[in-house]
């Protein structure tokens, strides 16, 4: 049994199903890092995410455009964090429970939104189904090839957003600024830079990719909506963030440690290992948050994170 | 002379009002509030509505019936149940899921009202909570030997949600029939261990498709790659064609019509004939010559016509009686 496991088509079915069970968590983790990185804490992206993968999937219904699907459905993600960055920036709204709210909203919205298209709930159509783009000629190589470059376009974006927002934190005058932020809002606002302007701008980003990776479910693996489709990948992107202690190439590796697990378990069970598939599906969790308590005490938490930043009145 | 008047006037509002309470005794008048355990869009509560509202076009016993429904109801269900009961309008509480916990905590505060639990996870509870229970295990059977000849890797798979009663006995009847057509057969099974999580459900099926599955039990609703792959897959509780027309080859659906008509008679019988709700202890189920469940082949699903008759022939045994199915509702693992 062990041995069919590790069969090369069995290994590299799995490994192809890792990323593409990590495109939704990894590209969401991936904008809350930068929100993160910025001082703001956005539980929402369980409730952001749903409402990207409603609008993807209605949009796509509509024109026949996937890619139309994805536009509209990075704009209300971006559509949410404002109203999200709007309650928490410039009200100072409790964060933790701003971002429960926007939970509530998109769960609620987005199953609201289905009833009101779609009179007849027990016949929601499907739509096509979001072809793979195998890349030329790397689609070809052996092993790798299949893994890596026959995926869906999303992937390949979740996949180079990951040296793209390490660049842009690090190596960037608007990405050391945000950090800082994060850091000492003080130093920055006394420089004369605007501290909500640039958190607005986070959490725009944020909000884009939280759709994204909503639109990543409905459009890009199951054709079609159903209500609390995202399953809690939203909180599993807020763990993935710790676990990757807020750098760029370490929630890569978190991201995949966990949707390798996830589709090892669902490849076990397939192959008939004889093993409680419970515990199988337990140990991604169990894995996240083991990766929680021992990473914790090196992760670089921003010091100011999840506190609203006020300017001292100026005598 | 005129206490005679007032003496008759008396007696005739009597005899009116003696009147209107026999009439009380007959009602014409039906209400159900629907709890279920999902949204609408889900394959079984779309069953369960469809069949209610097979059953109130019916209108058995001559009864108008108004049905109401809440959807999403699992960790609340206590609080839903009591509110529907303490309105005093709804005659039936009907429940498609694991109530039993939440009609317990509220079945003797509302004697009058009638408290209906579905399936797998309740336990009899007598007195006004009633239990039915819904085996879709011959169609499934029948269906399984669709997929026993039509496969040709002889690997034949099942994505399902969770392990429970009335998923193993659709399970373990599928691959009975495929072995008994096939028996070269394996088996793979696999659990999501989410009700509707078309994501991963896709992933699943990749993975059984992976190790080598051709024909594949959808029993989480998602076909797509079904679709993409050009493999044979089958669906449950919906004729599940219309999402996979390509992929499909046959569906099991399930009735709640001679369940629903059941608990209406129940009803009819305590409200007409006087007595108290005496639920019996055991699920009542029905079989598929009684209308539970049914077997849909795709019609545009090129299936050979001899692996169709083979099909056919069992069905007509299975629904005479002359082929029974065994109900088992052990949990299924793969081989």
């Amino acid at each position: 049994m062990l041995a069919d496991l590790l069969e090369p088509a069995i290994v590299i079915s799995v490994l192809a199903a890792a990323l593409r069970i990590a495109t939704p968590i990894l590209l969401a983790a991936l904008g809350e890092v930068v929100a993160e990185r910025a001082g703001v804490y956005n539980m929402g992206l369980e409730g952001t995410m749903l409402i990207g993968a409603f609008v993807a999937y209605f949009v796509t219904f509509q024109t026949g455009l996937a890619s139309a699907g994805l536009l509209a459905a990075a704009a209300s993600g971006a559509l949410v964090s404002l109203l999200f960055a709007f309650m928490v920036v410039t009200l100072q709204v409790e964060q933790i429970v701003t971002g429960l709210a926007i939970n509530l909203l998109g769960a609620g919205l987005s199953t609201y939104a289905l009833r009101a298209a779609f009179a007849d709930a027990a016949t929601v159509p499907a739509i096509g189904f979001m072809p793979s783009l195998p890349l030329p000629w790397l689609a070809g190589l052996p092993v790798l090839g299949p893994i890596l470059f026959e995926q869906k376009l999303l992937t390949y974006l979740a996949l180079l957003a990951v040296p793209a927002v390490a660049w842009f934190l690090f190596r960037t005058r608007m990405g050391l600024e945000l950090r800082c932020i994060g850091e000492n809002p003080k130093a920055l606002d006394t420089k004369g830079l605007s501290v909500p302007a640039r958190q607005y701008g986070a959490l725009l980003f944020g909000g884009v990719m939280a759709g994204l990776g909503g639109a990543f479910l409905s459009v890009g693996s199951a054709a079609r909506f159903v209500p609390d489709m995202t399953n809690g990948r939203g909180w599993l992107a807020l763990v993935i963030v710790i676990a990757g202690a807020w750098r760029p190439w370490r929630i890569l590796a978190a991201a995949l440690a966990f949707s390798l697990l996830d589709a090892l378990q669902l490849q076990i069970q397939g192959v008939g290992l004889k093993l409680p598939f419970q515990l199988l599906l337990a140990l991604p969790y169990i894995c996240a948050i083991l990766a929680m308590i021992l990473l914790r005490p090196r992760a670089g938490v921003p010091a100011m994170l999840g506190v609203a930043y006020r300017r001292e009145d100026v005598a | 002379m005129r206490r005679v008047w007032g003496f008759l006037l008396g007696l005739a509002f009597a005899v009116a009002g003696l009147a209107a309470g026999a009439q009380a005794e007959t009602p014409t008048k039906l209400k159900i509030a629907g709890v279920l355990s999902a949204g609408k869009d889900a394959p079984w509560e779309a069953s369960f509505i469809a069949s209610m509202n097979r059953v109130i076009a019916a209108k058995p016993h001559g009864l108008a019936i108004e049905v109401n429904y809440t959807e999403n109801v699992y960790e609340n269900a206590e609080q839903v149940f009591r509110t529907y009961a303490e309105t005093g309008e709804y005659d039936i509480v009907f429940g498609d899921t694991a109530y039993a916990d939440a009609i317990e905590a509220v079945k003797d505060e509302f004697p009058e009202t009638m408290f209906v639990m579905s399936g797998s996870g309740n336990r009899g509870l007598g007195g006004n909570a009633y239990w039915v229970f819904l085996h879709a295990h011959e169609p499934a059977y029948a269906m399984g030997m669709l997929a026993g000849q039509l496969t040709k890797s002889n690997v034949i798979g099942a994505v399902s949600t969770f392990p429970a009663e009335d998923t193993n006995d659709q399970i373990n009847a599928f691959f009975a029939g495929a072995k008994e057509v096939n028996p070269a057969i394996k088996k793979k099974i696999t659990y999501i261990q989410s009700w509707y999580d078309p994501a991963k459900s896709n992933e699943a099926t990749t993975a059984q498709i992976a190790a080598g599955a051709d024909q594949i039990f959808e029993m989480s609703g998602a076909f797509e790659v079904c679709q993409q792959e050009k493999i044979g897959c089958y669906g449950n509780y919906v004729d599940t064609a219309p999402y996979a027309p390509d992929a499909i080859v046959a569906s099991t659906i399930v009735n709640w019509d001679p369940h629903i008509n059941w608990i209406i008679d129940q009803w009819w019988q305590v409200k007409t004939a006087g007595g108290e709700f005496n639920a019996p202890m055991e699920a009542k189920w029905f079989t598929w010559q009684e209308g539970a469940g049914d077997l849909v082949i795709n019609p545009t699903y090129p299936v050979p016509a001899e692996a169709l008759k083979v099909v056919e022939e069992a069905s007509a045994k299975i629904q005479s009686g002359a082929k029974p199915v065994e109900l088992n509702l052990e949990e299924a693992t793969s081989d």
